[in-house]
């Protein structure tokens, strides 16, 4: 089989390129339009679809379910530079600490003379839950998450790391002022302990969706709960990992009494609630089956 | 020999034109592209045989000639145009007379019907307008006005008697007290200016209702960005009354007013006022950059006031433990105020000016093509 590859950006061909067998999946063809046609984006750089403005192609797509024939055209868009998810992650996730320990160690430079007032046991309490956090999320990112793309584009390290970052040095900054209000420690334990559990909620999530699909295949299955009690929110919703992350924040904005924390966590909670509300409705979608009780991200309510 | 043209078929639908050039195994395909024409020629297997074909074309309109392609096939040429404007053309040709060879690919020809269908119902008052008026003009012995274009009509009117009634106020006072009117302007027209200020945030609920076209977006940050300056910088600053700066701005914003809705109400009752045009498109370059500076100048003024004040600025300790430092925040906005905020707005405005004036250069231009 022989395919017309061109450039989604102007039309111009790039040549041909001669494919195996109708076997052949998308990703497999994307290493070979760039081994075969030099001038062509790297592999990780492009988006292959069947029109000039049409639908990117999946790699596990073969030819053949495609319906693709000899002489068909293939058009390539460039994605730009391209960088791995797990570095992206890492580099997001590891700022957020060392940031966070900056402010923590009340330099000068910062607070000034006050700098030197004693600190209080909730910026400590504090502290501990910040670091417990992204900790938590680096070794996830190391051992539990499967990624279905490799890469992403490199503009997005920058956007996700000023994100993550600057909301860590703006909620730190407040935190670990010297004129710090805590309030009262009822409260704090309270919310230490909602902290706790949503932490340990969505780590069980992270375990469960990751032993949804063994290793290497690409079987797709509803989610459901496992023996662990904190994974009984899947009946509920469909995006638990999401509803536990807010809560953890919404419990460290309790615990802090910090607005600017109230802040991340209602960006923070924004945003997975477009992801949710996205994920929900390709569940529905994929599934015919899919529970019908279950909402996005919020139990009985979104 | 003599030139010989290819068989050309031709489609469009509203953003782009599609021509497909009739030869097989073309070779050596040159494709010249102007704003205003295209010049093609190939070495191909077309309705004379193997032969040289080119041809010229002067479009109906102007096109985007820097990303103007066309592709090679083995039985055809395809040349892929966009329109610079996007609009549905009666014919491809600028004269009304087209070449012979040139024809109509019905293949995939679209009108604008075909879009319209899709996009929404029809209204039958708009799509025979002239019947409708001439009917309302016998039975009711006049033309019904749409209620939307009545209120656009007197909004545009209000809000240029306001500001002229401004201007009006400032240069009879200038002229009877000369320069010591300067220092009592915002005792004079203080608070007609802060009246007629918020009235346009009506220009940030005209689109949300449909009344204009566009986002209600930029019309919210321009017109917050003012009275920013007018109410918080001025207004809650008595001392900044007196400054010969706020004369300045008032008179600054008036003149882009008193263009800007005169020429709106020109386009409501369809009438072309050239000047107006001209004016509305063309005063910004003046203005804007000398409203930027006063504007930045009473930034610039008020940061030790407020340092003073501490008017708008948390400190803590406080129950939320939050902190905003107005003096910080000043310093931020003046920055960004200056170098990209002002390239954003006056690229976007030079991008209209040449859209509108840059218009009938080009059409002229295409007239003496055709002569």
């Amino acid at each position: 089989m022989e395919l017309e590859i061109l450039n989604a950006k102007n039309s111009k061909p790039y040549g041909k390129v001669k494919v195996p067998s109708g076997a052949t999946p998308i990703g497999d063809l994307r290493a070979l339009i760039h081994k075969t046609l030099k001038q062509t984006p790297h592999a990780n750089r492009q988006s292959l679809r069947l029109e000039l403005k049409g639908k990117s192609l999946k790699d596990t797509d073969t030819l053949e379910s495609l319906s693709l024939r000899s002489g068909d055209k293939i058009y390539v868009k460039d994605l730009g530079p391209q960088i791995g998810w797990k570095t992206v992650f890492l580099a997001e996730y590891a700022g957020p600490l060392i940031v966070y320990l900056i402010f923590y160690f009340r330099p000068e430079l910062v607070y000034g003379k006050a700098a030197s007032l004693p600190i209080s046991l909730t910026t400590h309490i504090a502290a501990g839950c910040y670091t417990v956090h992204y900790v938590k999320r680096l070794l996830e990112t190391i051992f539990v998450h499967r990624f279905s793309h490799a890469t992403m584009p490199l503009r997005n390290l920058f956007k996700n790391c000023t994100y993550y970052w600057g909301f860590t040095a703006y909620v730190s900054y407040h935190v670990n002022h010297p004129q710090f209000t805590s309030p009262c420690m009822c409260t704090v334990w309270g919310a230490l302990g909602a902290f706790a559990l949503c932490e340990l909620g969505n780590f069980s999530v992270h375990i469960a969706l990751r032993n949804l699909r063994p290793p290497g295949t690409k079987v797709r299955k509803i989610p459901v709960a496992d023996g662990n009690p904190l994974t009984k929110l899947f009946d509920l919703v469909s995006c638990p990992n999401y509803t536990y992350e807010i809560g953890a924040w919404v419990s460290f904005s309790v615990l802090t009494s910090c607005l600017a924390a109230y802040l991340f966590a209602f960006a923070g909670a924004f945003q997975m609630t477009i992801w949710a509300l996205a994920k929900h409705r390709n569940y529905k979608k994929e599934f015919k089956d899919y529970p019908r009780q279950r909402r996005s991200i919020f139990p009985f309510v979104l | 020999m003599a030139n010989l043209s290819p068989f050309v078929y031709w489609s469009q639908t509203k953003q782009t034109l599609l021509l497909k050039v009739d030869l097989k195994d073309a070779k050596g395909a040159i494709a010249d592209f102007s704003p205003v024409s295209v010049n093609f020629s190939a070495n191909g297997h077309g309705a004379r045989g193997v032969n040289a074909y080119k041809f010229e074309l002067h479009f109906y309109a102007l096109i985007d000639d820097e990303n103007a392609t066309f592709v090679v096939s083995d039985n055809k040429i395809e040349l892929q145009i966009r329109k610079l404007e996007p609009e549905w053309w009666p014919r491809l040709v600028a004269t009304p007379q087209k070449p012979h060879w040139l024809k109509i690919d019905f293949d995939r020809w679209r009108t604008e019907d075909d879009v319209e269908v899709e996009e929404k119902p029809r209204d039958v008052r708009q799509d025979y307008e002239k019947e409708y008026a001439d009917l309302q003009k016998r039975e009711l012995g006049y033309i019904k006005e749409k209620t939307k274009k009545v209120y656009m009509i007197f909004y545009n009117l209000a809000m240029f008697v306001g500001y002229l009634y401004i201007m009006v106020v400032m240069g009879v006072l200038y002229y009877r007290d000369g320069v010591d009117s300067i220092g009592k302007t915002y005792a004079n027209v203080g608070n007609a200016f802060k009246f007629i200020q918020l009235l346009q945030y009506l220009e940030v609920m005209h689109p949300m209702f449909g009344y204009t076209k566009g986002s209600p977006v930029v019309p919210f940050f321009q017109v917050s960005g003012r009275n920013f300056i007018l109410f918080l910088m001025i207004d809650m600053e008595p001392r900044m009354y007196a400054k010969p700066v706020v004369f300045y701005v008032f008179i600054i914003w008036s003149l882009v007013e008193l263009v800007r809705y005169p020429y709106y109400l020109a386009q409501l009752l369809g009438r072309e006022v050239g000047l107006l045009t001209w004016l509305r498109y063309t005063i910004w370059i003046p203005l804007y950059p000398m409203g930027i500076l006063c504007e930045g100048i009473i930034v610039l003024r008020n940061i030790p006031y407020i340092e003073e004040t501490k008017r708008f600025t948390v400190e803590m300790p406080n129950p939320w433990n939050i902190t905003f430092d107005m003096v910080l925040f000043l310093k931020i906005y003046l920055m960004l105020l200056i170098i990209p905020g002002s390239y954003l707005v006056m690229s976007h405005m030079a991008k209209l000016r040449s859209k509108k004036l840059g218009k009938g250069r080009a059409k002229r231009q295409q007239h003496l093509h055709a002569d």
